[in-house]
């Protein structure tokens, strides 16, 4: 072993510079050791106990930069020289936050600990990049999409071969040792493991069970397609063969929109196999629901929270025949109780719900439930063909739109970010006969850090022109996001308070809230409505102190002066009566 | 826009002092007075802090000014002779350097929730290659500063080589042992990463807790304040000049805007707690990180009860 040294005499550097040369040079061939610092006392004594102080930095003083490194016998030293140098320059130090490697290769080199490659390059880039990643044993987070399914079958054969992980292609989120990668939240560790095919609905079920106090072991994301035949869940089987290893998995979650039957017949065989309790939802997938499981150690879910709360259950060793909360009494009458507040409000022909998403499993999840309720919805992601459209006449339906397809995130960041399109959707979609706005807001790192200020002036806006029109606009937001996010759910929920925005616990519970409103809304008593409402004007027809004692009390009262037909003669009365039913005929 | 802070302005009151450039930064020149003062000129992506003036969104870099360049500061004007530089303050806002007094009475929350939240930040966000794993390790030898979570932290080289030095030091905090104190202090700064050592910056986040604290429990503040001198007496030769000032100023609880929000936002139980807790984060290399961990011990300590006793008026 040889030892250098580079000395800086009376030259300062920032931190972050001395950083970046610390971290560079110890990634460079050939480096045994490397220490960087100022040339304090200390620093020359850690150096030292390191055997890598070199007599020239030995006499350095405090305000010296010097930076000593080891090298393997025979390496040549000058390449590290030359890059020192590099760093060091201002031009260099100015240009960059930090060192940037340009390929992976040399990434992997710069940082060999580095054990998840996250990948979010155009699709066609991905598949060389992510195979070269797990040749060389990385585990893999593809947030692309637009990577062809054959690529991603030969991905993730071969990082199950090798015992890895490949989340995605159009991975959105995952938490791995609570670290949160893409959209995910910040959610405390915890004894719940999820795996999911869908990142809105691993977001919701983890920020969920944190909101309820519980932790998240581990969230792996595999990708929307992974259940489909085409991969044969290849992900998520290995992702729950994952949690049932992990000793710190209590309880596994798994996550999906309705998958093909033979994928979903082999995961819930695993699931059955597992000795660890397991909570499934495919989210929107009725059908499910129809399978039995007996006494078995799955449970089928039918809500994102229902999920959430039926792990946490399990976690605690509550009875699994015990109810939970989302279907209990106290919370339906809050609900009806909300309902009845907010239908009151209503004006003639309001019944429809609205519904603007950026989480896709959210509005799936939503469409679910309206529809259990209350009938069709028309929606951009219904299953049905026939539902599926946006209709350009959007009255007297519900809808439900997904702003985080496609078609609405050409050109254009993703809703979960950009809340332009829905502003724009919200100004230009509320017809006079939606009742309710349902949205969502979706938090965590890499999504907007202020949504509800990107939003507020399009929601009033929207409550202030229903107003106008003498109607009445219901909002209902969820949140889906924790107290730890940038975003800070309790900030978020009393800013859309004051708007009047109703702030739902999930957005199950939001949707339910809003089928309640709706639900409750009989146009036949529209008329008692507008009485109740309207002032008084009484036409009077007989007893003539009853007109008096209203006009007394300031009431607008027309008398009529009554007089029977036929001036009260019964014989002429029943001859007219007679020539009106002939005429009638 | 140009802003002042209140102590330099009362140190440069009624004086004449000729100075030189000490170094100069990408966002920051020091400039080092006769009397062994750091004055700092930051430009407006810069936090304000103590002994320093915001100037405006010059790029001192782009003016290659040199190290050991004379200035002169009459008033409020620098002039750097025969630069034509010169920058008149007259004009600019006062920051109150001093550090603020909040009470319990300001409270709205726990103070262990607020700190259970920077340690949970530091965590996710913080850069761990300084000092911050000994937020995590050193509850073996001091129980009553467990981690509030159960999160755990590898210790890197710099930890491990300091770790029983630093315990040896808190030991004497504990114990209020004003020598011992000084002894373990200067055992200690001018270790670690950084232009502003690793130790340093945890000290300095120290220093400054202890005179919130001190005014939050309204506790004898003298003494705490005579703890911060020991802290501080006889380190200038044991650390860079830029560190040495830094500590200076800590030791009377001055700290940068950024760390006044922070320990004000801890305090009172703001809500927007985890931004100020990820921009002082933001600062520097290891530097952020290594304060609010100092910030996080020195509050966690005089938590409790038992010193806080010793410390009573």
């Amino acid at each position: 072993m040889t030892v250098f040294s580079e000395i800086k005499q009376g030259t300062y550097y920032d931190s972050v510079t001395l950083m970046r040369i610390s971290q560079e040079v110890k990634s460079m061939d050939g480096v045994k050791d490397v220490l960087v610092g100022m040339g304090t006392t200390l620093n020359k004594d850690m150096a030292r106990s390191m055997g890598i102080l070199s007599e020239e930095a030995a006499g350095v003083g405090n305000n010296d930069l010097f930076i000593v490194f080891s090298l393997e016998d025979g390496e040549n030293p000058q390449n590290i020289f030359e890059r020192i140098e590099a760093l060091l320059n201002p031009e260099h130090s100015e240009s960059a936050e930090g060192y940037n490697p340009i390929t992976l290769r040399e990434g992997l080199k710069y940082a060999p600990e580095g054990n998840i490659v996250l990948i979010s390059l155009p699709g066609q880039y991905v598949y060389e990049e992510a195979k070269f990643a797990l040749e060389n044993n990385r585990h893999v987070m593809i947030f692309s999409d637009n990577v062809p399914i054959n690529q991603e079958l030969e991905l993730k054969q071969i990082a199950v071969e090798k015992g890895l992980l490949l989340m995605g292609p159009d991975c959105g989120t995952a938490i791995i040792n609570k670290i949160p990668l893409g959209f995910a939240n910040i959610v405390r560790k915890g004894s719940i493991g999820i795996v999911g095919a869908s990142g809105t609905g691993i977001q919701e079920v983890s920020a969920l069970i944190h909101r309820k106090g519980r932790g998240i072991a581990q969230a792996i994301g595999v990708g929307g397609r992974d259940l489909k035949d085409e991969i044969g869940g290849l992900m998520m089987i290995q992702g729950v063969k994952a949690l049932i290893d992990d000793s710190q998995t209590e309880v596994i979650v798994i996550i999906s929109k309705p998958p093909s039957a033979s994928v979903a017949k082999k995961i819930m065989n695993l699931a059955k196999r597992s000795q660890k309790p397991v909570v499934v939802d495919f989210v929107g997938d009725v059908e499910a629901h129809d399978f039995h499981y007996g006494n078995s150690n799955v449970y089928l879910c039918e809500t994102l929270e229902e999920t959430a709360l039926r792990a946490i259950a399990l976690v605690q060793g509550e009875n699994k025949a015990n109810s939970i909360c989302t279907k209990d009494q106290k919370r339906l009458e809050e609900i009806e109780e909300k309902a009845a507040e907010e239908s009151e409000k209503y004006g003639q022909g309001q019944k429809y719900i609205l519904g603007l998403f950026a989480g896709g499993t959210l509005a799936s999840e939503t469409i679910s439930i309206i529809e259990k309720n209350l009938g069709t919805v028309y929606s951009n992601i219904h299953r049905d063909p026939v539902c599926r459209v946006i209709p350009d006449d959007k009255t007297s339906m519900h809808l439900c739109v997904d702003l985080g397809e496609d078609a609405y995130t050409v050109g254009r960041p993703h809703p979960m970010i950009d809340m332009s399109t829905r502003n724009q959707w919200i100004e230009e979609s509320i017809n006079e006969d939606v009742a309710v706005l349902l949205i969502d807001i979706v938090f965590g790192s890499g999504a907007n850090k202020d949504p509800v200020g990107a939003m507020e002036e399009a929601l009033a806006e929207a409550k202030k022109s229903m107003e106008e029109k003498g109607k009445h606009l219901t909002i209902i937001c969820s949140i889906c996001g924790t107290e730890n996010d940038i975003q800070d759910y309790e900030r978020a929920k009393k800013r859309l308070e004051a708007l009047d925005v109703i702030v739902a616990e999930s957005n199950a519970h939001g949707a339910d809230l809003a089928v309640a409103m709706v639900r409750g809304r009989n146009e036949k008593l529209e008329p008692i409505r507008r009485l109740f409402k309207s002032e008084i004007s009484v036409i009077n027809m007989g007893i003539d102190s009853f007109y008096q004692d209203l006009m007394q009390l300031g009431v607008k009262i027309v008398h009529i002066d009554w007089r029977p037909p036929a001036g009260g003669n019964d014989k002429m009365l029943s001859l007219l009566s007679r020539l009106k039913s002939k005429g009638d005929d | 826009m140009k802003i002042i802070s209140s102590d330099l302005l009362e140190y440069l009151k009624d004086r004449e002092i000729e100075g030189h450039i000490h170094s100069v930064f990408k966002n920051v020149v020091n400039i080092q007075t006769e009397d062994d003062r750091l004055i700092a000129i930051i430009d407006n992506k810069k936090d304000i802090a103590p002994m320093s003036i915001t100037s405006g969104e010059t790029i001192y870099s782009n003016l290659s000014l040199a190290k050991g360049e004379r200035v002169w500061i009459t008033g409020n004007q620098f002039t750097i002779p025969g630069r034509k530089i010169t920058l008149n303050m007259n004009m600019s806002l006062v920051w109150n350097s001093e550090p603020e007094k909040v009470s319990m009475s300001n409270r709205s929350c726990d103070i262990n929730r607020a700190l259970a939240i920077l340690e949970d930040v530091i965590t996710t966000h913080g850069r761990n290659t300084g000092l911050v794993p000994l937020m995590f390790n050193i509850n073996d030898q001091f129980p009553t500063i467990r981690p509030y979570t159960n999160e755990t932290m590898k210790m890197n080289r710099y930890s491990k080589k300091i770790k029983s030095r630093f315990c040896q030091f808190i030991k004497s905090v504990y114990t209020l042992n004003l020598s011992e104190i000084n002894r373990h202090s200067n055992n200690i700064i001018g270790f670690g990463p950084g232009l502003t050592p690793s130790a340093d910056d945890l000290l300095a986040g120290m220093m400054i807790s202890n005179i919130y604290m001190a005014e939050y429990y309204d506790l004898n503040s003298g003494y705490v304040r005579s703890i911060n001198r020991e802290i501080i007496r006889g380190i200038k030769d044991k650390t860079t000049d830029i560190s040495y000032e830094m500590l200076r100023n800590a030791s009377g609880g001055k700290g940068s805007d950024k760390v006044k929000q922070l320990i004000r936002a801890i305090l009172i139980g703001e809500v927007n707690l985890k931004e100020k807790i990820i921009s002082v984060i933001d600062h520097g290399g290891e530097s952020g990180s290594d304060m609010l961990t100092g910030i996080y011990l020195g509050m966690r300590i005089i938590n409790d009860e038992a010193l806080r006793r010793k410390l009573q008026k």
